[in-house]
């Protein structure tokens, strides 16, 4: 089991993965920078489409291509970059049909123009290719990758899979008049084409059916380009370099959801690696009473009066924050009972204020790493 | 600018799509909303489309699944996911389960209408604009309020571009009369309300700023309320915090701690503040700010306490 400071010094990826609102995307930038710290040259690829990267580093925008962040303080080096998956898809296409007049048929086609973003798993697919291509490239010694939130962590290694699978289908080859034998499909479907397309037809129109099937043969055309990227990034994600990194929240569902994604990964031959464990509330003493908070108060500047009914407001306040506070960490426990055996987990606590800069974020890498250089 | 919601509901949208970011709070708020209207007597539907169901553990019984089950008086529910949307509404203008099992069911065809870009969003909204038209056995509509939990953001606006897609790409088609009817609905203020969740925290409420923007001016939508979770309160004055700061520089061991947690309380709640100023400046008084309750899960009494607050004023 390696420590969250041997996986930044030593992983080539690390995808972040975790559900909307538990600080995914600071925590990628996080990991990313504290390689950079190391002296790595670290990238981190954002994949979430609402520019929160920007946000958390305090920069006004990022762009497709990788920007070096200007730190003199870091050893190393640190890149971000934010992936436009519906531009990124469309640059993929463009690679692959070098061909001008097929090219400028598929853009002229509705379908292009409206869905091909929208495709089942497009986004991920072009988020798995521009991964595979920028930790292939040999600019960067490790990438960290900031997986777009969904409603199920596997949901990003599924996607290339289902677009594939779903592209790739026999209904497909057939309903497109597929040159691999129109009539022995037709027998393991076991109903006519016509009642198929005219049924489907019904609902979409037969205009629109007519420029899907069109969409869908040229896409199929670039079907082995996709398949042998597809399998190289997946090699790539599941080889002993590559590590998971699970983040979450002590919500109420954290044990569940965590070992839902865990498993979910592991079971498609991932090695997740970590959990971080962020906003922990910090626990709170309580006063066996409220005397000496009173005298305190008082010697501050409060009158007598003033004082007591301060800090009985405070005690009150302080311990319902305690109570959130021994929730999380319960959580916490609860959490460790079930991983630490087989997984890093760190905890992280909550911060008054936003991680919205740069500073902010060491203020937080400073406490998931003691031991680093000052 | 529309007004502020009455009390009774009557000439009120009937249609209300809740969205937002993942992670904010937008089933507890699509479920106020629902408790609010239900205990008033209004006959309510809660749709979840696309989302986990947790309505079922908060009423005590099983998860609500593809079937309308009633969860109190006035208040029903459904989870709608695209492949028995597709189902229902395909056997409803084909007018044939047995047609519609027989290509539809199809293995292999199913598994390519996965791929049809916007289908199964089409079909998920168009159960939702069903149960808007929906007549009970009086002849009066079923329902009285259908609130629609869609799906987080990226996913939700995509929902929300279908209609307009279709009936801005094709000209004819059942698909582009369903579309035409729901873009009847969502566009029209009378009828429709786009409810819009999120948190005081900077990210959110940038991403709420720009998806409004987006609703309004790119896709003509309605929007309707700005409802803000997990909002901390903080009374301390300002002499009270000089006093609170200074002590802290004092004290020792709890005592110390206990103003911290203070201190920490109002750092979050004059950052949050700042945030909701911001939400102000753009929103005014669509914004309805929902404490955070001292409560790890919330139980459906938590959420009553929330519905509550819907109507009352916001403290200036």
């Amino acid at each position: 089991m390696q420590t969250l400071s041997q996986l930044v010094g030593s992983a080539r990826i690390l995808v972040c993965v975790g559900r909307g609102g538990v600080g995914k995307t600071t925590m990628s930038a996080l990991l990313a920078r504290q390689a950079a710290a190391s002296g790595r040259r670290a990238l981190v690829l954002t994949i979430d489409p609402a520019r929160r990267l920007a946000d958390a580093l305090g920069i006004a925008a990022l762009t497709d291509e990788p920007v070096l962040l200007n730190d003199p303080t870091l050893p190393g080096e640190m890149w971000a970059a934010m992936l436009k998956t519906d531009e990124a898809f469309a640059a993929i296409l463009r690679s692959r049909m070098p061909d001008a007049d097929a090219r400028a048929s598929l853009e002229a086609n509705r379908f292009y123009r409206f869905f091909a973003t929208s495709l089942a798993g497009a986004h991920e697919l072009a988020a798995a290719e521009r991964l595979h291509d920028l930790a292939t490239c040999g600019r960067y010694d490790l990438v960290v990758l900031d997986t777009p939130p969904a409603l199920h962590a596997s949901d990003f290694l599924d996607a290339p899979k289902r677009f594939h699978d779903a592209l790739d289908s026999a209904a497909f080859h057939w309903l497109t008049g597929g040159k691999s034998g129109t009539g022995r499909r037709g027998i393991r479907i076991g109903i006519g084409l016509g009642l198929v397309q005219k049924t489907l037809a019904r609902f979409t129109g037969t205009e629109f059916l007519h420029e899907l099937t069109e969409f869908l043969s040229q896409m199929s055309a670039l079907m082995e380009g996709f398949k042998t990227r597809a399998a190289e990034t997946t090699a790539l994600i599941r080889s002993e370099q590559s590590h998971f990194v699970l983040i979450t929240a002590p919500a109420s569902d954290a044990p569940q959801s965590v070992s839902e994604s865990a498993e979910a990964m592991q079971s498609r031959g991932c090695r997740v690696s970590a959990l971080i464990v962020n906003r922990m509330m910090p626990p709170v003493a309580l006063p066996a009473d409220t005397r000496a908070l009173t005298a305190l108060l008082q010697e501050s500047g409060l009158s007598k009066a003033a004082a007591a009914g301060l800090s009985d407001r405070l005690r009150d306040s302080a311990s319902e924050a305690a109570r959130f506070a021994e929730s999380d960490e319960a959580m916490l426990r609860q959490l460790e009972e079930r991983w630490s055996s087989t997984l890093t987990v760190e905890a992280v606590r909550a911060f008054p204020q936003e991680v919205s800069s740069l500073a902010a974020l060491d203020v937080i890498r400073s406490t998931l790493f003691p031991e680093r250089a000052p | 600018m529309r007004d502020a919601p009455n009390k009774t509901g009557v000439g009120e949208p009937r249609f209300l799509l809740v969205t937002g970011k993942g992670g904010v709070g937008k089933s507890t708020v699509a479920l106020a909303l629902a408790r609010q209207a239900s205990r008033r007597g209004r006959r309510v539907l809660l749709m979840q489309l696309h989302t986990q169901d947790r309505l079922g553990q908060l009423f005590g019984r099983p998860a609500v699944g593809p079937e309308i089950v009633e969860l109190a008086p006035c208040l029903s529910a459904v989870s709608v996911t695209a492949q028995e949307a597709m189902q229902e509404y395909g056997t409803m203008i084909l007018r044939s389960k047995l047609l519609y099992r027989a290509v539809f069911e199809n293995q292999t065809v199913s598994r390519f209408l996965k791929v049809i870009p916007g289908l199964p969003e089409l079909l998920m909204l168009g159960k939702a604009y069903h149960h808007e038209r929906e007549l009970g056995p009086d002849g009066k509509n079923r329902w009285d309020l259908i609130i629609v939990d869609a799906p987080a953001t990226g996913h939700g606006l995509y929902l929300l571009r279908i209609p307009i897609v279709i009936t801005s790409a094709l000209r004819v088609g059942h698909m582009v009369d369903e579309a035409k009817n729901m873009l009847a609905l969502i566009r029209n203020p009378d009828r429709c309300r786009i409810e819009l969740v999120t948190l005081p925290e900077e990210m959110p409420v940038s991403e709420t700023i720009e998806l409004a923007t987006t609703l309004t001016d790119e896709l003509q939508l309605p929007l309707g309320r700005i409802f803000v979770n997990q909002m901390v309160a903080s009374d301390l004055t300002d002499r009270e915090r000089a006093a609170v700061l200074t002590a802290q520089r004092a004290a020792g061991g709890a005592e110390r701690s206990v103003l911290g947690a203070a201190l920490f309380r109002h750092e979050r709640a004059t950052a949050q503040g700042r945030q909701i100023e911001e939400l102000r400046r753009r929103f005014g008084d669509r914004l309805r700010p929902f404490p955070r309750l001292p409560v790890q899960a919330l139980t459906l009494a938590d959420v009553d306490r929330l519905a509550d607050l819907i109507d009352l004023p916001e403290k200036p």
